[in-house]
């Protein structure tokens, strides 16, 4: 299917909390900023974005949903943490997500179900391992870069103009020029480069960006730290001010 | 620079062993395949092939090659072990590879100058973790039907042509789960012709094979007779001739 819009991303772009206490989802879907951008330009759009996404993960499906035979005018991509991780168990072909501070290994192939004990475990067991002794920050860095590749070598190779955000920008002494990071030469982007949610687009320090904590009333889930509806038309605007592209077309 | 032919792989493409117990690296680099496919077809190459390395490292490398503005006609790349990694220091920031059985701290640029790091416990740490909880055989074909998606963007996107063999199947097990990167790929994994089966004898013994010095002396550990012989590189030569030029 053809869209004008193509968006892809973590729990960002994905619109999380802005369901708020009554899980409205029609509301989250209505105020996210793929929806107000399409709604200002008149186009049509996807986003596939999900709660939790990794790198790894934000790539692979974004390639997939071309291969798949969907087309887009522009291809709008919100990297997410570069501390994430997509995992495959032993148990089971399909992959789950890592994302630290979550304490739980993210299984959307499965509908956001465990699929058995044993494989839980398998991914539970890796999960607690690979970020108290595997991950460290440049590691993180040279596998968002490989992604970042990954993805520019396929948006080029198929003609597939592509404006590229993330969310935060608090790893970006990392990637100092006097350093050697692998991947990065082979890149036409940096990670420094590309507009940051947290610290470009919106105020981090700005608490009307961000939606409310009720976490301490019962909802764990949204615990405000994630785009208000004023933070997403703010994110709205500079996508559309920044990338010309939907306006002139 | 322009080459007939790139070469990149791990030891076997390296030609470890064939130095023997001289260490004779002239003699290594005059009987490796690539040289032997120069000798008897007048085409110029490169061989930018380390031991120990990881798919992620022939991949990034191999790219990093064409980026620099070297050219070639033919790209042969040998995959390794799809069970390596690249690993980077959390300290450092240098490159480490990490081989399931066979811990390299940082460059292998050459195994017998191998300097231990000043991380090297943290490093060794997080290698046994990985391998312990985190590596299973899922993670490993992801990885390579990864790598094996970027270059075949890679090398389509520039038009290279290219030729694919591997090292062997991973613990010669003939039946995996295709995971999710394997969809996106031309090529599988068990098609890929292995030079440790498909090519030489699976066995790692007889005249295919380097003699294995390391039981007669522990400065001869790395001649343990697992890499091709200086037959089993003219068998490796004239599978990729026949096959791909």
């Amino acid at each position: 299917m053809h869209y004008n819009l193509f968006f892809n991303g973590c729990s960002y772009t994905n619109g999380s909390e802005l369901q708020g206490k009554d899980d409205d989802r029609e509301h989250r879907r209505l105020h996210r900023f793929s929806h107000l951008i399409s709604e200002k330009m008149n186009k049509t759009y996807d986003n596939i974005a999900l709660g939790g996404n990794s790198n790894d993960r934000i790539v692979r499906s974004t390639i997939e949903w071309f291969e798949s035979g969907n087309t887009c005018d522009l291809a709008i991509i919100q990297f997410t943490l570069m501390s994430r991780y997509e995992f495959i168990s032993r148990h089971a072909a399909h992959p789950v997500n890592f994302a630290p501070g979550t304490n739980i290994p993210l299984m959307w192939e499965v509908e956001g179900k465990i699929e058995n004990k044993k494989d839980y475990n398998d991914a539970k067991d890796a999960y607690d391992s690979y970020y108290k002794y595997v991950y460290n920050d440049n590691l993180g860095l040279y596998n968002f870069y490989k992604n970042l590749f990954i993805l520019e070598q396929y948006l080029e190779k198929n003609n597939i103009p592509c404006y590229f955000i993330k969310l935060a920008g608090d790893r970006a002494w990392l990637d100092s020029p006097q350093k050697n990071v692998y991947w990065r030469p082979s890149c036409k982007h940096t990670y420094s480069s590309i507009p940051a949610i947290n610290g470009t687009i919106l105020d981090s320090e700005d608490r009307s960006n961000f939606t409310i904590d009720y976490s301490k009333d019962g909802y764990p889930a949204l615990n405000g730290k994630h785009p208000s509806e004023l933070g997403h038309q703010r994110i709205s605007d500079y996508i559309i001010k920044h990338y010309a592209y939907p306006v002139q077309r | 620079m322009h080459y007939n032919l790139l070469f990149n792989g791990c030891s076997f493409t390296e030609g470890c062993e064939l130095e023997g117990k001289t260490k004779d690296f002239n003699h290594r680099i005059k009987s490796r395949y690539s040289h032997v496919i120069h000798e008897r077809t007048s085409k110029t190459y490169d061989n930018i092939a380390l031991s120990g390395v990881s798919n992620n490292h022939i991949t990034r490398t191999t790219i990093e090659w064409f980026e620099k503005g070297n050219t070639c006609d033919l790209a042969i790349i040998q995959f390794t072990m799809p069970q390596r990694i690249e690993f980077i220091s959390g300290l450092t920031g240098e490159l480490s590879l990490f081989a399931q059985f066979n811990f390299i701290p940082h460059k292998p640029n050459d195994f017998y100058t191998i300097e231990k790091p000043i991380d090297f416990d943290v490093l060794k740490k997080s290698y046994h973790e990985y391998y312990r909880h985190v590596y299973n055989l899922n993670v490993g074909i992801n990885n390579f039907y990864k790598d094996l998606f970027i270059l075949e963007q890679y090398f389509d996107k520039k038009q290279i042509p290219y030729y694919f063999i591997k090292l062997c199947d991973i613990n010669h097990i003939k039946k995996y789960n295709d995971v999710i990167w394997a969809a996106l790929c031309k090529n599988r994994y068990l098609d890929i012709p292995t030079i440790n089966g498909d090519i030489l004898t699976m066995s790692y013994q007889g005249e295919d094979y380097t003699p294995d010095y390391s039981k007669d002396d522990p400065k001869y550990k790395w001649l343990n007779g697992i890499h091709p012989s200086e037959l089993g590189h003219q068998k490796i030569a004239e599978h990729i001739i026949n096959h791909a030029l």
